[in-house]
């Protein structure tokens, strides 16, 4: 009996050790050096080999030089941080909105039905066409941007967020009728907590929606930020600066999308218990 | 002829019970035909028939969850229109919300103003004692087997000290080792008590083991063809299921399914 006990103990642990020491497992050794010969054919056989032009194509070492005179010269850095502003504050305000309009609409089918054609209508438009029209709207300073990242993490989390206040199942809507629960006891103890992995998920579009969203904006027309630095240096045929750039807003990206990834999975902790 | 026993202590009491539904495409499907039945306080009762018979819809008149479109409904001489804190439920599916531990989930009623939270927390701390599940109160659904589950959902449905138990086909997605256990549990949760169970079943041995009496439903229309008083012996153990008595009741019902089957 005991040893059965131990046998039914010892996978598990062995599974959490695995997780635990998984950030330098061996598969993340070989990525790490794959990624590493990479670079290397980059360098060393790919551009001396086609004697392409550090005009098209820099080599990663230019880059890297590029990235640290931006450092010392000192305008990647609030560049960055600029484009960063935007993103948060339009991604937590398009966000809000969306949870805040989802409610209703998934409440009440009256407010489905008043708001849903504009809903629509605002959803078939291609958000980064009219970012021009934002510009000339609201200039070239920090709102129009943030209207446009807003805009554009909207539907997601709204979508999202109207699908996983549906999601209730029958059983568990008869549960809360036996109980003679009040429309907002429903709300407070099942279908808000029960959207939850619903709105994470769209949270997880919507972050990666806010950076381009970010970008196309300061295209359009902006004097600072990550996407404006692009386009001066696209301009210069400055291509290690546009490799520099785009470096920096996929960082942001991927740093964004892991933290609404890590807090989603702890906020909503049973959803990863039932996928694993 | 539906009646169970013809005295004042009918608890739970259903006169002509009709239930149709309009189906999608607007057919009329009758669920329950002129369903009469008298239930006596403190009884275990179980509801038996084939899928189809509309015994999850009997238990959900009871409840107060739909409504019947003829006849009467009364849970203790009171006509049921909706829910009353009288009633708790037990379903299919544990139904669980796996974002509250075992405690919170046995607790919900407290949340849902049924009832204080300290007494709650007494009286779910006492249930989950009783269905072995003490240690377990800080866990989540999720870590729990399907068995475990479902007797969370019973603490759940025990603890604002309803009259009546209503359970519908509740160990029926579980395993049959586990299925015998709870209902040797079950038996002993309702011993110590003085509550109703209706259970619904389509498990005909389920149905003989738990039951005082055993209300057997047959299909379109469904309806009651036969009440049975199950006399054996309290408590039932699992090897009495062995037993002459007990198979005596289960080719009985039987018998029923079989006819049905022939005739469909």
């Amino acid at each position: 009996m005991t040893d059965q006990v131990s046998m039914a103990m010892r996978p598990a642990k062995t599974k959490r050790n695995r997780r635990l020491s998984s950030g330098f497992d061996r598969v993340t050794m070989l990525a790490i050096a794959l990624f590493i010969l990479f670079l290397a054919v980059w360098e060393w056989i790919l551009i001396p080999a086609t004697g392409v032009s550090p005009a098209l194509l820099p080599r990663p070492s230019q880059i890297a030089v590029s990235l640290y005179q931006g450092a010392v010269q000192g305008y990647l850095l609030p560049n960055t941080f600029i484009t960063l502003q935007e993103v948060l504050i339009g991604f937590v305000v398009g966000s809000a909105l969306g949870f805040a309009l989802a409610v209703p609409v998934a409440e009440w089918r009256a407010v489905e039905r008043i708001l849903s054609p504009y809903v629509v209508a605002l959803q078939a438009i291609p958000k980064v066409a009219i970012a021009p029209l934002f510009v000339v709207w609201f200039g070239y300073g920090l709102s129009s941007k943030v209207l446009i990242v807003g805009l554009i993490t909207f539907f997601p989390v709204f979508i999202n967020t109207v699908a996983g206040l549906r999601s209730v199942a029958h059983e568990q809507r008869e549960l809360f009728m036996i109980y003679n629960a009040t429309r907002w006891q429903r709300f407070r103890y099942l279908t808000l907590p029960n959207s939850g992995s619903f709105v994470v998920a769209g949270l997880n579009v919507g972050v990666t929606l806010s950076v381009i969203g970010a970008v196309v904006a300061e295209f359009v027309g902006a004097q600072e930020g990550l996407g404006s630095l692009i386009v001066r240096a696209g301009f210069a045929m400055d291509t290690a600066g546009v490799f520099a750039g785009v470096l920096c807003l996929t960082v942001i990206a991927a740093i964004l999308s892991a933290t609404v990834q890590l807090l989603g999975r702890k906020i909503v902790f049973w959803a990863n218990d039932l996928r694993r | 002829m539906n009646s169970i026993e013809n005295g004042v202590s009918d608890f739970i009491s259903l006169r002509h019970v009709t239930k149709s539904f309009e189906t999608m495409s607007g057919d009329i499907v009758t669920a329950l035909r002129d369903v009469s039945l008298q239930i006596p306080k403190g009884a275990f009762v179980t509801l038996l028939g084939p899928s189809g018979c509309g015994k999850s819809t009997l238990l959900r008149l009871i409840g107060g969850l739909i409504e019947k479109t003829s006849g009467d409904v009364l849970l203790g001489g009171k006509a049921v229109e909706k829910p009353t804190n009288q009633v708790g439920m037990v379903f299919q599916s544990p139904v669980l919300l796996p974002w509250r531990t075992v405690l919170e989930n046995a607790t919900l009623a407290a949340d849902l103003g049924k009832l204080s939270r300290a007494e709650a927390r007494e009286t779910a701390s006492r249930y989950i004692r009783l269905v072995g599940l003490e240690g377990f109160e800080r866990k989540y659904p999720g870590e729990l087997s399907g068995g475990m589950q479902q007797r969370v959902a019973i603490c759940r449905a025990l603890v604002h000290n309803p009259s009546v138990l209503l359970m519908d086909e509740p160990f029926a997605a579980l395993d049959a080792m586990t299925r015998d256990h709870l209902q040797v549990e079950l038996q002993s949760l309702w011993m110590a008590g003085d509550k109703t169970v209706v259970f619904v079943t389509h498990s005909i041995s389920e149905a003989v083991f738990l039951a005082d009496y055993m209300v057997v439903l047959a299909a379109r229309p469904g309806r009651v063809v036969e009440v049975i008083k199950v006399d054996l012996p309290r408590p039932r153990t699992l090897d009495m299921v062995n037993s002459a008595e007990f198979g005596g009741y289960v080719s009985h019902v039987r018998g029923y399914f079989e006819a049905e089957e022939r005739a469909a």
